[in-house]
């Protein structure tokens, strides 16, 4: 036997074959209450779950994001006996990021029109210590992206920010593919309208200073 | 602006935005998040069993007031239900424990017949039906067919979708859902199914979670008593243990891609390239192969490659005792193979997979030693501290803990080493 394939299926390679077998193992093994099965669970989808969470959310507090990665892993838990394909698990998150984004956004802007403060964020997500130009214009981008309507913002995001495929953001949606290419459209229309109107982001943008 | 300009700047900020994510991973997620998900999580099923409680009391409470005052209004609203021959439990689970009959009627007529130790719960009702979920064991249904009806009873992660019809659930070991239909039409949705099964009167669904096995039954149920009073014990097996072959299925249903059906016995074999196999999914297939010969004559006649195939295999089905079988055999047979190192932390991690952190720390030790660079040394070293402090407690884990993150400072364990040695 090649020495390739038997680090594929031994679990000494990163393949998306052995990915998905591993995964899927992993899922029988939660559904089955094995022992260490959600610490492992922890262990391999943390991570990436937390990047997912950062690429949705834009800059902001680190407390309000673990808050969110900690929500995400409850719902995980709690619903992973609906997941009708094991080998899916990791697509199964980002539905359940998605959702606990939007909750989230929604909750944000909750809180701004109770004025709790003036743009919904927390007070101590006003600054970071790595504050530069291109973090700068990020946070803007992100407070313009919050002006769509929720799920517009979750579709829009998860395609260009996210990166998903056009077909992975409509099933996680549940829209058509050509619904949501119609409302990525739509999106990116508004969005480079309103960069247009914000000096700063549309030099950033344009790649000069503003 | 342009569509083509728009989504030129719409790229560059998006592009500037994963890389502002990428600058905040801020070394990535503490070990301070997974104690803090599992205090919330204990503190929500706290809050979900004080919930239920306060459910299933409401629900008895709401049908005793109809009995008395009957129906005063005409908008609908949800079922409601009374038990018989069981109190609900305080976790607000319906369980039959004695011999008993234990029964569950709804306020539309339907009835939930429950056999012997048999434990279930009621997620919701609505004005259309309920949800129901068999925890463990079995359970007859008899759902009033009406206009609008809407039942679902769940079995693990399969679940049957009803609208008025005569039928039997079982989900037992964690493992095989059963759904044997009497009378009317269900529909079946879960794990291993490219598409719902729709049941015909006198067929019988059966899936084995571990395995993959799903199969559609036909006949036979006319011969079974309708109650379950008389049905097995929920802990007595439906079929053949999971290390037994399976039962010829009369039809199989929405089999997954690229399965071959079982070979024929025969004097002489090879097996059929499965590392190959294994490696791209089908581990059901050469695991239906093995099991088509006598059990000696496979790990007694295979190379080691195929010999830690099918223990991979094994494993990926969830069959731990013959994983080990399989890994323990290439241990014997080729004691000096690179198959039959890596063996060692495949039984340690079956080991632990059975909650025996003794046996597995014997077998991730043995690794490390056999293999201290091999492809598993971070993760037996990981897993032999973690059943280092949870046999002897967090003190006596410390020194694996150090050695651990001087070895491996970017391994998988890194969360819990820290946590061990109390870093943030």
């Amino acid at each position: 036997m090649p020495v390739t394939s038997f680090r594929v299926l031994a679990g000494g390679a990163d393949g998306p074959t052995e990915a998905g077998g591993e995964d899927a193992a992993l899922v029988l093994a939660l559904l089955r209450g094995e022992p260490r099965a959600e610490l492992e669970a922890w262990n391999r989808f943390a991570p990436r779950v937390d990047a997912t969470l950062r690429r949705l959310l834009g800059p902001g507090p680190r407390h309000e994001r673990a808050d969110l990665l900690q929500e995400v892993f409850i719902r995980f838990f709690d619903r992973v006996a609906t997941l009708r394909e094991p080998a899916a698990v990791r697509g199964f998150l980002t539905g359940i990021c998605l959702r606990v984004v939007s909750a989230e956004i929604a909750a944000r802007r909750r809180r701004s029109w109770l004025r709790l403060t003036s743009t919904g964020d927390a007070p101590e997500g006003a600054a970071h210590p790595r504050d530069d130009e291109a973090r700068e214009a990020v946070g803007r981008y992100y407070r313009l992206l919050d002006q769509l309507r929720g799920e517009d913002r979750s579709i829009f995001v998860a395609r260009t920010i996210e990166g998903l495929t056009l077909e992975e953001v409509a099933e996680l949606h549940g829209v058509s593919v050509s619904t949501a290419q119609r409302r990525i459209e739509r999106a990116t229309a508004r969005m480079a309208l309103l960069v247009e109107r914000d000096p700063l982001l549309a030099a950033f943008a344009g790649g000069g200073a503003p | 602006m342009s569509a083509a300009r728009d989504r030129e700047v719409v790229a560059r900020l998006s592009e500037a935005a994963r890389a502002v994510a990428e600058q905040d991973a801020d070394g990535g997620v503490g070990p301070e998040a997974w104690h803090r998900l599992r205090q919330a999580r204990a503190r929500a099923q706290t809050r979900g069993l004080a919930r239920r409680r306060w459910t299933a009391s409401a629900a008895v409470a709401a049908a005793l007031a109809l009995v008395v005052g009957g129906w005063l209004a005409r908008r609908p609203r949800p079922l409601t239900y009374t038990v018989n021959g069981a109190a609900v439990e305080a976790n607000g689970y319906v369980a039959r424990a004695g011999t008993s009959p234990t029964e569950l009627r709804f306020s539309d007529g339907t009835r939930v017949a429950l056999a012997q130790g048999t434990r279930m719960s009621v997620a919701a009702t609505d004005p259309h039906g309920a949800r129901l979920r068999v925890e463990d064991g079995q359970a007859h249904f008899e759902v009033t067919h009406r206009p609008g009806a809407d039942w679902s009873v769940e079995a693990g992660p399969y679940r049957v979708l009803v609208t008025g019809t005569v039928f039997d659930v079982r989900w037992s070991a964690g493992d095989e859902a059963t759904v044997a239909l009497r009378v009317g039409s269900v529909r079946v949705t879960g794990p291993h199914l490219a598409a719902p099964v729709t049941l015909a009167p006198g067929q019988r669904f059966v899936a084995r979670l571990s395995t993959g096995d799903v199969r559609l039954e036909s006949g036979g149920l006319e011969d079974e008593p309708r109650e379950p009073a008389d049905a097995p014990a929920a802990d007595a097996p439906a079929s053949a243990p999971p290390d037994e072959p399976a039962p010829p299925p009369s039809a199989r249903v929405a089999p997954r891609p690229s399965r071959p059906p079982a070979p024929a016995r025969a004097a002489a074999w090879e097996p059929h390239d499965w590392a190959r196999r294994v490696a791209s999914g089908d581990s059901a297939g050469v695991l239906a192969e093995a099991r088509a010969h006598v059990f000696d004559d496979v790990v007694g006649g295979v190379d080691a490659a195929s010999l830690a195939a099918l223990a991979d295999a094994a494993r990926y089905a969830g069959q731990p005792e013959l994983s080990g079988r399989a890994l323990t055999e290439l241990r014997r047979r080729f004691p000096s193979s690179g198959e039959a190192r890596a063996a060692a932390f495949q039984l340690g991690r079956l080991a632990d997979g059975t909650g025996d952190a003794r046996g597995a720390r014997v077998w991730y030790r043995r690794y490390a030693d056999e293999s201290p660079r091999g492809p598993y040394a971070a993760e037996a070293f990981g897993r032999e501290m973690l059943d280092t402090e949870r046999l002897e407690g967090r003190a006596a884990a410390t020194p694996a803990a150090r050695a651990y993150l001087e070895r491996f400072p970017e391994g998988t364990y890194l969360l819990q080493a820290r946590a061990i040695l109390g870093l943030p």
